[in-house]
Order: C-alpha cells, then structure tokens, then sequence
C-alpha cells in the first residue's frame, strides 16, 4: 500500500504539470477527432466486422473479398408485371434505373440482356457441339444403347409438336446440342410456364426480375447514403395505385442495422444523460456537478473515439452504441467526487480522500474491458479500447481538473444548497436471515446452472427485421435460390486440371439434385469442359453416331434421306476435329456470361504460392458435414474446400465463448488475488456480492432458459469490472453516507445504461444487457446489505488514507 | 407442372422481357366472330392425319400420319401409325404429357418447353381464338367459299424460338395447319375424316 501512497504523493508534487498535459492531450485529441469527423469518419455497420478474421483455406482473403463482391454489390427487384399498366409502367421503372445508372455508379441487367447473352451464346457453343454431351446421352452411349437416341429423335420428327429451339436439324440431327444447353441451365425458380413471357408467378401475381449491380461497398455509408435515395426515387414509379414489388439484397440488411445501431445510440445516449440530469439534481440540487459531469462525459467520449479513429480504420456502430452505455458508467468517478464533497468540503480534500478508491475502481473496470483486447474479435477489440479510453479520460478529467476549475467549498452555500446526502439505508441482516438468503442463493444457482445451456448459432448475430428476412426469403424462393450461402473453392495447378476436378465435384452435386438433396449448383465447368471431356464426348459421337456404321445412318435411312445428305452431316462433325472450348477463349467471346465471376483465374499469396481457382456454388439443404464426406470419398478434399459461412462463424463463436469464459474465470480470480493484497480479509465482503450475482445470474439464465454465449461471457467480464466499483468505494470508504449515495446513484446509471442495451434490438448489445442489468442490480443490493456501516472501525484498516 | 418445364428457359433464364404490345381487338374480334360462325361445335372431335415436316435445308419432306382424338378442353390423344409406331397423349387436365408412356420433359429437348407448346397446340386444335390471341399476332380472310384462312404471329420472341409462325385454315372444322419455327423447319399437319367423336373415349 506504501507504493501506491507514493504514487499520489508524487502525483500531487507535479500536478501542475500532469494538469497541463492532460489538456494540452484532450485539446489535441480533441482537434483531430473534429477533424477526422468533418472529413467524413469511416463507420462500419457489417455485424460480421465484429469477428475474427481467420485463414482458415488458402487464398482466404482474396476469395472471400471476390465472393464478396458477387453476393453483397447485388440487388434483385421483383415487379409485377402482366396488365398493360403494370408492363408500361415497369419499363418505366426500368429506364429510370438506366437513366441514372452513371449518376449512380450502378449496372442495370435485365432479361433483355439474358436473350442477348444466349444469342452470342449459341453462335459460340454451335462451333464446338460435337465436343459437348450432357449426362443422360453420354450414359446412354457408353452403355450402347445409341439407337434409344435415334428412335427418340424418329418420333420427335414424326410428331406434331415443334420441338427445336437452337439449331436446324442438320447442324445438330440428334438433338444433342439441344439437350446440352438444357442440362446447363440453372432451374430457376418459379418461372411462369403458362405465359410466352418470361416471367415469375408468385400468388396468383406475375413478376420480372431486375438485377442492379453496384460499385462500392455495401456496408459503407456513403455507398448506403447513395442507392437508398436511388432507390427511394425509383420505387416511386410503382406508386399510386401501388404496383406489388420484392427487393433483396444484403444492402438493405446492412442499411437497417446501420439505421437500428444509430437510432439506439441516440436513445440510449438521451436517456442516460435525461438520468443523470434528473439524478444530479435530486443528490445536488445546483448546476454546477452537473455542467461539470457532462463536460467530463464529454472529454471521455471524444478522447475515446479520437483514439479508435487512431487505431482504427473504421468505427463500428455496436462500439459506438456500447461506447455510449459508457456515459453511465464513466459518470461514477464525478457521482463520487461531488458525494465525498458534501462531506469533506474542499476540492483538493476531496480528490485525496478518494483518489485511491476510484483509482482502484478504474484499473479493476479497465482490466475487465482491457481483457477483451486479448480476444482475436476486431470489433470487442476496438470496444475494450473505446471503453478504456473514455474511463481513463473521464477519471483523469476527474482527478486533474475537478480541483482546480471547482473553487468552492463546504461554507459556500451558492454552490451547494443541499448538502446532506440522499440517505440510503444500510441492511443489517442476522445470521439466520443471511443463511436462509444463501441457501436460497445455492439454490437457484444449483438449478439454474444444471439447465444452462449454449447456443452459438451464427443467427445471434442477426440483426435485420423479420419483414426483410421474409422479403429474402420470398424473392430466393420465387428465383429458386434457396439457402445460399455456402460454396465450393476448387484449388489446381493448371486450368486443364482445374476443369477436371470440378467435373468431379459436378459428379456429387448432381447425385444430390438427384437424391433431392440439393437444388442446382453454378460451375464454370459446365460453360467450359475439360479438354478431355470435350475429346471423350467427341469420341463418344464419333463411335456410336457419326462414324462408320454410327446411328446416323439408320436415322437418315428412316426419314427417307439419302446418302448425299448424310455425308454433308458427316463433313460437318469432321471439320470440327481438334477444335476445343477453352477459359480464354471462352472468356473472350461471352465475357457477360452469368457464370464468368465464378472463375477466379490465377492467385498468388505473400509467400508466392501459386493456384488457379474458381467458386462452385450450389444452393440446397444438404449438410456441410455429408457433402465434406463425399467429397473426401471420392478423393477430392485436398483440391476442394468447402466454404460455409454460417458454420465457421458459429464455430469461431463457441471457440471463444469456451476461451473467454477461462480469461472471465482467470480475471476473477486475478482481481480476488490483488484485491486480498490490499484488504486482507476484508476481501471476501469486496468481492462476494460481485460473485454471488454473477452466480445468481448464470443460474437465473439458466432457470429461464435463456441461452448463453459469447456475448454473455463478456457480459460477465464486464459485470466484474463495473460491480466492483461498488465494493471497492465502499469498502474504501468505510460505507460512509456519501460513499453509499455515489454507488447508488452510479449503480442506478449503470443499470439504466445496459437496462436500454438489454433492450436493444442488436444482438450482440442485448446480450451483454441481460447480463449486466441483473448483475449490477444484485451486486447493489447485496452491498448494501453486507457493508454495516455500525461497523465500520472494526473491519476497515485503511479509514486514514 | 410448372417446375418440371423451368428448365428450358434457364438460360434466356432468370429473367426475360417481353414485347408485349397492347393487343387491338377490334378488326379481329369480327373476324374471330365469323370464322365462329363458320365452325361447327364439338365436345369432341376425331379424325386422321397425315404429316409432312420439312426440315430446313433438305428438299424432301418428312411423312407420317395416324388418327386422333380431341375432347375439348380436357385431351389430346395423337397416334402415329406410319412410318412408325407411336402415340403421344397430352393431359390438359393434369397437365400430363405422355410419349408412349413417358413424360415429355424429361428427355426431349423441346419437351421442356411441353407446357407452353402444348397448350398452343391445343389451342389450335380447338381453334381456341382467345387464347391464341394472348401469343400470336392475328391475320385472316374468309373467301368466298366459306373458307377461313388465319396467319398467327407470336408476340415474343422466346416463343418465336419455338412457334414463330402458324398458319391454320379449314371451313367446318380445322382442316389444315401449318407450324413454323425460327430454325425454318416447317410442320403441315393435314385433317382427313374430322368428325364428332361419337363412342366414349377410352
């Protein structure tokens, strides 16, 4: 206790300097968050921010970051379509768009670029038909059963419905081509049948879809600020009579959890500082504590965003809406401050009577926030920085500048008019009364703990409303594009070998389209075979069709033609020889094919490893853990990674939700041991109503089946670093009246703060709101009722600091 | 049903626009009222024909023929009996196409499409005027003779790459069709014997 007697000792020697250094930092601090804010401050509002990033396959990043680019810059309008109102009026809708789509930084695609698209495409894929075969023909020729396929085409012929779309009879006799380009395209959805027009019906109604691609950031504000007005002014071509329309697309999850974080800021941040007004007058009945508290609390904000925007590239929304739970927490050092004022009247008296208490209240808050910093979570990272900043800056503001600015003392009445504090009664329980209480206590510690349950489901950090996840949900099911989400990444070393490999992976994905267990999937391989595909499905023809006693003959013969017929056939499939799809080409001739982002070309790491790369994606309900077992049964799991977002973010949060209950258990206990240094065995009365609630917490969770996880955990580092201010000024204190005002006012704060947290709509916030609220509320009480003030001298033996 | 046909249209796919110009009845709905008049009406018809489908780039033509049967709004029984054994059934009901027992959609290329070329084939059959109407632009004369003749264009061009052109004529009943498709194949259906179906239908 000596060092830290020095310690004050020695601050008070240079106060004058640690006084201008403070402010000359607060000023500076001060400058640059302006500075940074009116230059436009970067804030991220994507819940995943929050998370780790992990490398966890090779080249991570850089897909993930072009994977990225696929689903999240995307958005789909569904509009109804089908009367000549509504058609006029969508092509409205869509000159609209196009019209500003340079303003706007925006790619409008329509079906009118999917016809043209599958025009240019045929001309291409026409040179190479003999090279291509889609499953079904090629079963059927390696089993040699090709007359199946000429009698299939005889009858087909011989019917009356017309029957062939992209190329004549001669050019393609078998209708192979015909079937190939089937077998490549994607089911998509419920698309109309009935109607000429290409479009999709949902409840009786008709809808077009319009894909608008966007440059820029999803979960940047200014991309936000941009397409939400886009947005709002087009949609206005549907009203009045109000023509039905969906939209999807991870923008506008992004801009209603921005939306939500901001508008709780401004809540909670009113409320609290409504509380403390209202609480400052009830204790004080001046303005003065007051101006002076919402200048600290204003320090404490600035100086903290100040440092995250040193640190950080980008703010976070939760940080900045926990950051502001910490209005009502920082408040305590100035409740404390102007309480021991009332009793020890100067300014200079005060700060010494109380330094050590709120000093030792300050480390153990910032241990509990400052243990966060050990997580791998980037956004509870820049959390535990935003809460430490602002508690260091408020205490400093606080401890240095309180005295000087505030000249008044007990006698000066203008000042203070109500002097006496707010009493708050001390409980002075019996034995008996105590050991009912803890039994009662162990009780539902017991029970509740035996029905504690986790859960780490990536959707508690599901932040959107429920109408837009029923709006996602409408517009994949009417595209038919359910559960996304998930993708293949295929690793080789060449595009030959890459080609192949997928072809593999096709093998399984269709097996499980067959099974009922997938829906479709999007390859490149299906655009552009392998070579050797291309050369086994030309082999294939040449045996069983168009070669020396191939089918050709009998279906020729059949239709009544003659042998000159036949031989131009045949010329045809012979001039092709040697004539193959590749990537390049490929990507050359249809560089707007649908599936031209799948195809990642050629990547290379900081330590120079080199693959080439591409993305299978599928869509389905099969689980990841049965498609990984298929993939390693047929041998492909060391060039195929699947990629399940949903299931690695749910790992990572159990991972870490088991790592920080340890670092909670291990801080603790660490602050049981510093404390026992300084109190002896005073400790136990210290630290056990800051234990006992967490315990009762834990077991009232338990009881009413709320399930934890990380969030909680964190919940009850924080619990640990706020609940102990109150046993530490308690305790310092010798629970003296005024001690007993100020940790009641800050409790009353505290709990209002995270009380409106355990409201948020926030997840993450939440979580740590129902954690905190009891705690502090328990915590409270069960001071109240262990510290006897009539006891003072006897268990107290520091009264003299 | 409708799942089973999506996939035809996948690659023109995931969306498609239509020119789908506000139809003009008037000159039509008198011509459509005449040609009614013209007709005689059946439940259901039966009756033979014979088939010639001229594949582009090949001088001869392609010859089949058989016996139908059509009950009206309801199916579509069509049997090849030369030069080859086959018999297609189309369900409007259940919205079934069967070739010689199997499901149209499943293996043949235009079979994908069986829903929508199916209902326009019918609608033929049956003259069914409005709903031709709703695909195809609508041209006619009746000469002298009481003889009808009718030219339908398709309205879109995703339904052009399978039905570009039809022309239909005949006088009590539909006695000549002829189907054109964008890859210029041609298929002239000619009606022999049309009359009332009078035995019930198997």
């Amino acid at each position: 206790m000596i060092q830290m007697e020095m310690l004050v000792r020695f601050a008070q020697r240079c106060r004058v300097s640690l006084v201008l250094g403070w402010v000359a930092i607060i000023i500076g601090l001060g400058l640059f968050s302006i500075s940074e804010l009116t230059s436009g401050p970067q804030f991220e509002s994507n819940i995943l921010a929050l998370l780790p990033k992990e490398d966890r396959f090779p080249f991570q990043q850089q897909i993930e970051k072009k994977a990225q680019d696929m689903f999240e810059n995307q958005v789909i309008y569904l509009v109804e379509v089908g009367t000549p109102r509504f058609d006029t009026r969508y092509e409205q809708f869509l000159t609209e768009l196009e019209t500003r789509s340079k303003e706007f930084r925006i790619h409008v695609k329509t079906d009118k670029d999917f016809i043209f698209e599958s025009q240019q495409w045929v001309t291409y894929y026409s040179d190479y038909r003999y090279n291509l075969l889609d499953n079904k023909s090629r079963e059927l020729l390696m089993a040699e059963r090709a007359d199946e396929l000429t009698e299939k085409q005889l009858k087909k012929i011989f019917g009356p419905l017309p029957a062939r779309v992209w190329l004549p009879f001669k050019q393609d006799p078998f209708s192979l081509f015909e079937d190939w380009v089937i077998s490549t395209t994607v089911k998509s959805g419920n698309v109309d049948s009935t109607s000429p027009d290409f479009t999709y019906s949902y409840k009786d109604k008709k809808y077009k879809p319009i894909a608008v691609v966007f440059d820029g950031d999803a979960f940047s504000e200014t991309s936000q600020r941009r397409l939400e007005f886009l947005f709002h002014e087009i949609e206005k071509v549907l009203e009045a009579p109000a023509q039905s329309f969906f939209k999807a697309g991870l923008i506008f999850h992004a801009m209603a959890g921005a939306e939500q974080a901001k508008s709780e800021i401004t809540t909670i941040g009113l409320i609290s500082i409504m509380t403390i007004v209202v609480l400052f007058f009830l204790a004080y009945r001046s303005i003065t504590p007051l101006l002076f508290t919402i200048i600290a609390i204003f320090v404490g904000c600035l100086n903290a965003l100040a440092i995250c925007l040193l640190l950080f590239e980008r703010i976070h929304l939760v940080t900045l809406a926990f950051g502001t739970s910490l209005i009502g927490v920082s408040v305590d050092y100035c409740f404390h401050y102007f309480s021991a004022k009332k009793h020890y009247g100067s300014p200079g008296q005060t700060i010494k009577k109380i330094i050590i208490a709120i000093f030792i209240g300050l480390a153990s808050s910032v241990l509990a926030y400052g243990a966060q910093l050990v997580t791998p979570f980037p956004g509870l990272r820049q959390l535990a920085v935003f809460a430490s900043a602002g508690l260091i800056s408020v205490w400093l503001t606080v401890v240095l500048l309180f005295p000087l600015v505030d000249k008044t003392t007990k006698t000066d009445n203008k000042w203070f008019i109500y002097q006496r504090p707010i009493h708050i009664p001390v409980w002075t329980i019996s034995r008996t009364q105590g050991s009912v209480m803890l039994l009662a206590v162990a009780a539902v510690v017991i029970f509740g703990l035996l029905q504690l349950t986790a859960n780490d489901d990536v959707r508690i950090l599901q932040t959107s409303p429920q109408s837009l996840i029923e709006e996602d949900i409408t517009v994949r099911s009417i595209l038919g594009r359910q559960a996304g989400g998930r993708y293949f990444v295929v690793y080789a070393k060449t595009e030959e070998e890459l080609l192949h490999i997928e072809e593999q992976v096709r093998i399984i994905l269709e097996n499980e389209i067959i099974d009922g267990k997938l829906e479709s999937f999007e390859a490149i391989s299906t655009a552009v075979p392998s070579i050797k595909t291309q050369r086994d499905n030309r082999a294939l023809q040449d045996q069983y069709l168009y070669g020396k006693g191939g089918q050709i003959d009998t279906l020729f013969t059949t239709l009544g033609l003659g042998a000159g017929e036949i031989g131009a056939v045949r010329q045809g499939f012979n001039r092709t020889q040697g004539q193959f799809i590749t990537l390049d080409t490929w990507r050359e001739k249809l560089p707007d094919s649908p599936l031209a982002h799948l195809y990642l070309g050629s990547l290379v790491d900081e330590s120079g490893n080199k693959a080439v790369v591409s993305l299978v994606n599928f869509f389905g309900a099969s689980p990841s853990t049965h498609l990984q077992t298929l993939l390693e049964n047929a041998g492909l799991a060391g060039n195929v990674y699947l990629v399940d977002k949903a299931k690695s973010i749910s790992e990572i949060l159990e991972r870490y939700r088991i790592e920080m209950a340890l670092i909670a258990l291990i801080a603790y206990a660490s602050v049981f041991l510093i404390l026992f240094w300084r109190y002896g065995k005073s400790v136990i009365r210290v630290v056990s109503p800051v234990v006992l609630a967490s315990l009762l917490v834990m077991g009232m969770l338990g009881i009413l089946n709320v399930q934890v996880n990380l969030f909680c955990v964190l919940g009850f580092l924080l619990l640990l670093g706020v609940g102990l201010d109150i046993g530490i000024f308690l305790q310092e204190s010798n629970a003296q009246a005024h001690a007993r005002e100020a940790v009641s006012l800050s409790a009353i704060t505290t709990m209002l703060a995270f009380g409106l947290l355990s409201l948020s709509n926030t997840p993450v916030l939440h979580y740590f709101g129902i954690v905190v609220l009891p705690g502090i509320a328990l915590v409270w009480l069960i001071s109240l009722m262990l510290f006897d003030s009539y006891k003072k001298e006897r268990v107290c033996p520091h009264k003299n600091i | 049903m409708s799942n089973r046909y999506t996939k035809y249209f996948g690659i023109i796919a995931t969306s498609a626009s239509f020119l789908w110009l506000p139809v003009s009845l008037a000159n039509n709905s008198e011509l459509i009222k005449n040609i009614k008049l013209l007709m005689d009406e059946h439940d259901s018809v039966q009756g033979e024909f014979v088939q010639e489908k001229k594949l582009a780039g090949f001088s001869r033509p392609v010859r089949s023929s058989g016996v139908f049967q059509l009950i009206k709004s309801k199916s579509l029984k069509w049997q090849i009996t030369s030069p080859i054994e086959s018999l297609l059934l189309l369900d409007m009901e259940q919205g079934s196409y069967l070739l010689d027992g199997k499901t149209l959609s499943e293996d043949t290329a235009g079979s994908a499409t069986v829903s929508l070329v199916g209902e326009i084939v019918i609608a033929v059959f049956e003259s069914d005027w409005e709903k031709l109407e709703k695909y195809f632009t609508l041209t006619g004369e009746i000469d002298k003779n009481e003889v009808w003749s009718v030219t339908l264009v398709s309205r879109s061009d995703v339904l052009a790459k399978v039905i570009e052109k039809i022309r239909m004529s005949g006088d009590r009943y539909v006695k000549h069709i002829t189907i054109s498709d964008k890859s210029q194949d041609e298929t002239h259906i000619q009606f022999l014997e049309v009359r009332p179906l009078t035995s019930a239908p198997e």
